[in-house]
This record gives structure tokens, sequence and C-alpha cells, in this order.
């Protein structure tokens, strides 16, 4: 059965979408950048760390700026499930990975299996 | 309690049902929204699209049309080209080049068709938002862009809302949030539109998706012709099965996979097992194979 909306109703629906999905964004990119950081800061307290011990060992040794090379600084990520996996392009350019390279989703998970049913058809599958 | 709505769209019809009636407008206006947002990106038929800007210019940037060709992409590099989105030019030769409630269902001329050279979707690049196609390929999304629209939309209703939720694109079927009890029940047939005939299964999870020679087809010359095309020829899809429902985990893989087994023809059973992939084909006789686990008929 149809329903109608209100304008209102429906420019507010619109609304609540847009703003979550900035939300959802704007949380991905705080939280990318927060742990990226917070793993940045860490490896450098180590490496101070085994610097000052090396010094004590030899203090004619000059000391190397702290600096980690790019392909040891790990990559700062969001767990996966903290990440929306179909978010609709806003307009900003978003990182993507081949397309060779990745899967159609839904073909690496198992295929879930239809079962019988008495019940009537709320809808159809067909061609169109 | 599950509440719906039917509305038409995309020339066909979009259906969204949820299993709390009260989130039912917030689920109609976010599928309205999105699917006019797929539609101004992907529509081959439709001067203003991004997709026509890149059929006419060879690049378009527009980040919804980046995304529905990378997953385009995907399903012809997942399907070795068995589903190519790079046939648009045969489309149009073959008289698919309006909407298809425009396309004259029959015309005395009749169609030559040379077969495609080596697999142009190979070539298709996409660079941020940015795509470009070499010269002379028309890119149409017909065979994947519908079913990933209904599974994002079905995923975006159901974050929004709470609420199980069936999206529904001309057949093509996206399921998200909780489901029924018994699940969401689905006629499978021909023709998407039709209330008899078939079989009638529930899912609870994932995508359904039917490809049908039938419904989308009309004549040229004494040659009947349909919108599934063979990419080793560019003609339509030796006419086995007159259709294949298939389902998967999402309603783009169902959708890739019952497109697929269209054009294998006999080779798509053996094809579908070895993938795993529930299905049901129906061959133009009427004759009914069905693959992996996909329920028996009840008599």
């Amino acid at each position: 059965m149809a329903q109608r909306l209100n304008p209102a109703a429906r420019d507010s629906a619109v609304g609540r979408v847009r703003m979550i999905t900035t939300g959802v964004v704007a949380l991905g990119l705080a939280g990318t950048m927060g742990l990226g950081f917070t793993i940045a800061e860490q490896v450098k307290a180590d490496k101070a760390a085994k610097a000052q011990a090396q010094v004590t060992e030899d203090t004619t040794e000059v000391a190397q700026e702290e600096q980690l090379p790019q392909d040891q600084v790990p990559q700062a990520q969001v767990p996966q499930e903290q990440v929306p996996q179909e978010q609709v392009p806003q307009g900003q350019a978003t990182p993507r990975q081949t397309p060779r390279k990745q899967a159609t989703p839904g073909t690496t998970t198992p295929a879930p299996k239809p079962k019988p049913t008495p019940k009537p058809p709320v809808t159809s599958s067909g061609g169109s | 309690m599950t509440a719906g709505t039917k509305f038409a769209a995309i020339g066909t019809t979009a259906h969204v049902l949820v299993t709390r009636p009260e989130t039912l407008p917030a689920a109609g206006t976010i599928l309205r929204w999105f699917i006019g947002e797929l539609d101004l990106a992907c529509s081959r038929f439709r001067d203003d699209s991004a997709l026509s800007e890149l059929n006419r210019t060879g690049s378009a940037t527009h980040p919804l049309l980046a995304k529905a060709v990378e997953v385009a992409l995907r399903a012809a590099a997942d399907t070795d080209g068995l589903v190519d989105p790079a046939l648009g030019t045969y489309m149009v030769t073959l008289g698919y080049d309006r909407t298809f409630a425009e396309v004259p269902r029959e015309a005395a001329v009749s169609v030559t068709i040379d077969p495609p050279v080596g697999q142009a979707w190979r070539d298709i690049r996409i660079a941020g938002d940015t795509v470009t196609v070499p010269q002379g390929i028309t890119v149409d999304l017909g065979a994947t862009a519908k079913a990933w629209a209904a599974d994002v939309a079905a995923r975006r209703i159901a974050a929004e809302t709470g609420a199980g939720v069936l999206v529904n694109l001309g057949g093509d079927i996206a399921v998200a949030g909780p489901a029924p009890d018994d699940g969401w029940s689905v006629r499978v047939t021909a023709d998407h539109a039709s209330d008899e005939g078939g079989q009638v299964i529930a899912i609870d999870s994932g995508g359904l998706a039917t490809s049908s020679v039938t419904v989308r087809s009309w004549r040229r010359g004494d040659k009947r012709l349909h919108h599934v095309l063979n990419p080793m020829t560019g003609l339509p899809a030796a006419g086995i099965w007159r259709y294949a429902t298939v389902s998967a985990a999402t309603c783009v893989a169902a959708n890739t996979a019952s497109t697929a087994a269209l054009v294998l023809g006999d080779r798509a059973p053996d094809w579908l097992a070895a993938r795993r992939l529930p299905a049901r084909l129906v061959a133009t006789g009427g004759a009914v194979t069905t693959v992996a686990e996909w329920p028996e008929e009840e008599s």
C-alpha cells in the first residue's frame, strides 16, 4: 500500500540521511587520523628508548635522527567493521582498489540458501 | 507485520518492504532519493547523465558513476567477461537504443553484427571519481547497476531505520536487517511483474536475482532479440534458458551469476555449482533445473 509523504517529512528524512552519512565519514576520518597519530607516536617512543639504550652503551655513537622509513610505518587502519562498506559517494575522491584485485561484493561469502515456504509471496523476482 | 510501497522508476518498478511499518515513509524517501541519484549517474537513456557524458566524450567524473563502473568491472573480472559492461554499442545496434518502453517491438530491418574484438572492458579505467573508456566503446551498466543499487539502498534503509528491509528493483532483490519470521517470501518467475507461476521461496539475507530473455525482447527482421548479450558474438545469448534465478550473498553477485548463466547456456549448472550458488534455471521448454541446494518445488 503506497503512502504519501508530506514534503516536510521527506526533507527531514533526507536531511537525516545526509547528516548520518557526513557523520560516519567524519568519524572514520577522525578515527583514521587519530589512530595513525597514536601509532606514530608509539613507534617514535620505542625508537627513542632503543636509541637511548644505545647511547648509554656507546657514548661515541652519534644519535641518529628519529625517522622511521615509510615502509615500516604501520598504516593507520580503521577496523573493517567501523568502515561503511557501501558509502554513497558524496563528491569527494575516495581511495579505491583496482577492480580486478577485488571480487564482486558477495562472491567471497557463502550464498544464503533459499527455503521453501507456504507463505504467499510479498514480492517477485523476475526479468524486468 | 510488514509494510511496503511500490513505484515506477528507472524504466521498471521499485518495491521496498520493511518489518516496521512506521519506518516505511523514511524507507520510501531514501529509496526514491537514491534511485534518482543513480539515474542521474548511470542512465544510458538520458542525455544529462554522467554515463551519457562518458559514452559521448570518453571521460566523465562522477562519484556514483565511478562506483557503479567499478562494480561492473568486478563482475566482468569475476566471470572472465561473461558479464561485459562494454557492449553498449552492440545493444544500440540491435535496437535497444532508448528506454525499453519506447523500443519498437518489431521492425522490418535486419541487423548485422561483427563479433567484438577482445575484451574491451579491460581497457576501462577508473582514477578517483573519473572514468575513461577507449574510443568507440559504449558502456552499458544494465547488468549490474540496478542490483548494486538494491544492495546499497537496502543496507542504507536498514541502517537508518533499524528495520528489516527488502528492496526490489525490477526483480533484483536485496534484503538487510532482521528478516521477518520465516523470512521474506518471494516468487521467482520469468517476469517480476507477474503474480503467478514460478516458485515461491523464502530468503532472510543476501540477494536474489533473476535474468530473463522473455521480458525485454523485440524483433528485427526475422530475429527475436533480447538484452542479454553473448560477449563472444555481440548477439543475444542463445535461448537455452528462459530465465535463471540465483541466490547469493549480495544482489549484485546474484545478478552477475544469473546473467552469466544465460550466456553460458548448458554449461551454466556446472558453473553455478562450482561456485556453490543456489540457482533455479528454467529452460525454454519449461523444464526446471536446480543447483546447490535450491529448494525443491512443493507439489
